[in-house]
C-alpha cells in the first residue's frame, strides 16, 4: 500500500476533527474525550490525533491526520509532519488572540509550510472583527511567509473540497 | 530569530511633525516605539521636510493649513492629520487621527501609512517593469491578497495561489494559468503596485526557490495530484 498524507492543524476547536470528518471515506477514527480543561470552553477535544483517509485506488491511500490542538500534545506534531504533502493551519477567529494561535503553528511547521503547500482557514469568522483576513496575511508577511489565507466553514464538505483545491495547485505549480 | 532573512523585507520610514502639542507628542512617540517592536516597519524621526511620513499636530491653526500643505507637503510624502480642520486628500495622502488622539486608532493609522510607503517604494523600483512591457523578470508574492484585490477576478484567487508556490515570470504564468496573457499581465501588475509582490532581484534569482522543494520522488507526483483530483472529484479549472 502506497501511502501519503495532509495534516491538518490549529488552535483548540478549530475545526480539525470536523474538517476531516467533512471528506474521510471511513468514519474518522477519532479520539475525542470529554475535555477536563475548562479554559478550552468546548466539551469535546482531541487528545491522540483525528484520521481519516481517501482511497486513491487498490493500492494507494491519502491518509488525513488531524493534530491535537493543545499545545501540550506538540510532540505530535512533528511526528505527523514527517513527509506530509501540506499542511492546512486552521485558526479559530473567536478565541482571544488568533495571530498568536497562528503563530504558535507557523512555527511549528515552519519547514513543511516551506517546502510543501499550506492554507491557512480562518474559521468561525466574525467579519467585522478584527483580525481581518488582511491582518492574518499581513501578519505572515512579517514572517516571510505568504500561502493562501481564507475563510471557511469546514462543516461543509464543498468547503474543504476547496480548501483541498488550493493545496494541490500549490503542489503542483511547484513541481 | 529570524531577524536575518526578514532584512530583505524590512522596511524603515522617516517622519517628522509640526503642529504638535504635548500631548499629541508624547502619544506618538509611544505609539512608534511600542509599533516598532512588533515587527512592522521601523519608524524614526528626522528634523527635515524630507520625509516619508509628515505628521501635522492638533495646534495646527486654521490660517496655516494652507501654506503648510502648499509649500511643504509633497505628493509622494505621507500626512497623518491630526486636527478637526478640513483638508482635501485628493491632493495629498491623507491619514486623518481625530484630537486627541487614541492610542489605538494611531497604531491603526501607522499601519496604514506603512502600507502606503510601502506600496510607494514598490512602484518606484518597478519602473522598468511597468513600462518595458513586462520583461522576463520573476515576480514573487511577498504578501497574500486582500479579499478586496481577489474579488476583482474570479481567476485572481487560484493565481495569487500559484504565484504563493513559485516565483514565476509573466510567460510561466500564463502557461500554467491558462488564462489570457493580458489578463495574467494585469494581475502581476497590479500586485506589484499595490505591495503584494515584487520583482526579484537579479541575485535573487539564483538560490533555488519554494519552486525546488525537497519532496522525493518527484517525476510521480504529477500522476499522484491528479488520482487526488479524481477521488476527490477536484477537476482543475
Ligand atoms: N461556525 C463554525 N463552527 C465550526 C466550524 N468548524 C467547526 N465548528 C464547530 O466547532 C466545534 C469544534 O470543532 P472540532 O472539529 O471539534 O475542533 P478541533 O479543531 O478538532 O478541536 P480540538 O480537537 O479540541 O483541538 C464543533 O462544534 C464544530 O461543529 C466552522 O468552520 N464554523
Ligand atoms: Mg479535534
Amino acid at each position: 500500500m502506497i501511502e501519503h498524507k495532509i495534516i491538518f492543524t490549529g488552535s483548540v476547536g478549530a475545526g480539525k476533527t470536523t474538517a476531516i470528518q467533512s471528506i474521510s471515506e471511513i468514519p474518522p477514527v477519532r479520539t475525542d474525550v470529554l475535555s477536563s480543561d475548562l479554559t478550552i470552553g468546548k466539551d469535546m477535544t482531541t487528545v491522540g490525533l483525528d484520521y481519516g483517509e481517501i482511497s486513491l485506488g487498490e493500492t494507494e491511500r491519502l491518509r488525513l491526520y488531524g493534530t491535537p490542538g493543545q499545545e501540550r500534545f506538540a510532540f505530535m506534531w512533528r511526528i505527523l509532519a514527517q513527509g506530509a504533502l501540506g499542511v492546512v493551519i486552521l485558526v479559530d477567529h473567536t478565541r482571544p488572540d488568533p495571530l498568536l494561535d497562528l503563530a504558535l503553528y507557523l512555527d511549528h511547521f515552519k519547514a513543511l509550510i516551506r517546502e510543501t503547500a499550506c492554507v491557512v482557514v480562518i474559521s468561525k469568522m466574525v467579519e467585522s472583527h478584527s483580525p481581518l483576513l488582511e491582518d492574518f496575511s499581513e501578519f505572515m508577511r512579517q514572517k516571510q511567509m505568504v500561502c493562501p489565507v481564507i475563510q471557511a466553514d469546514v462543516r461543509d464538505r464543498e468547503q474543504v473540497l476547496w480548501i483541498l483545491d488550493l493545496l494541490l495547485v500549490q503542489m503542483e505549480t511547484r513541481q | 530569530m529570524h531577524n536575518n532573512d526578514l532584512a530583505a523585507d524590512e522596511i524603515s520610514i522617516s517622519y517628522t511633525s509640526t503642529c504638535c502639542s504635548q500631548h499629541d507628542l508624547v502619544l506618538l512617540r509611544s505609539v512608534v516605539a511600542l509599533y516598532g517592536t512588533q515587527g512592522h516597519a521601523t519608524w524614526h524621526f528626522q528634523r527635515s521636510w524630507e520625509v516619508d511620513v509628515v505628521v501635522v499636530g492638533s495646534e495646527i491653526a486654521p490660517a496655516e493649513t494652507a501654506a503648510l500643505l502648499h509649500s511643504r507637503i509633497q505628493s509622494t510624502q505621507a500626512v497623518l492629520w491630526i486636527s478637526d480642520l478640513p483638508v482635501s486628500s485628493d491632493d495629498y495622502h491623507v491619514f486623518r487621527c481625530k484630537p486627541p488622539p487614541r492610542a489605538l486608532h494611531l497604531a491603526g493609522q501607522l499601519k496604514q501609512i506603512e502600507r502606503f510607503v510601502r506600496q510607494l517604494r514598490a512602484r518606484q523600483a518597478a519602473p522598468r517593469f511597468e513600462q518595458g512591457g513586462m520583461p522576463a523578470v520573476r515576480i514573487m508574492l511577498t504578501q497574500w491578497p486582500s479579499p478586496d484585490f481577489l474579488s476583482r477576478d474570479k481567476d485572481f484567487l487560484r493565481m495569487s495561489t500559484m504565484l504563493s508556490a513559485r516565483h514565476m515570470t509573466l510567460d510561466e504564468l500564463v502557461m500554467l494559468s491558462a488564462r489570457p496573457r493580458e489578463k495574467c499581465r494585469r494581475f502581476l501588475l497590479d500586485l506589484c503596485r499595490e505591495g503584494y509582490a515584487r520583482p526579484l532581484k537579479p541575485e535573487e534569482e539564483l538560490p533555488p526557490s519554494r519552486a525546488q522543494s525537497s519532496v522525493p520522488e518527484k517525476n510521480g507526483l504529477k500522476g499522484l495530484f491528479g488520482r487526488i483530483r479524481a477521488s476527490l472529484g477536484l477537476f482543475s479549472a
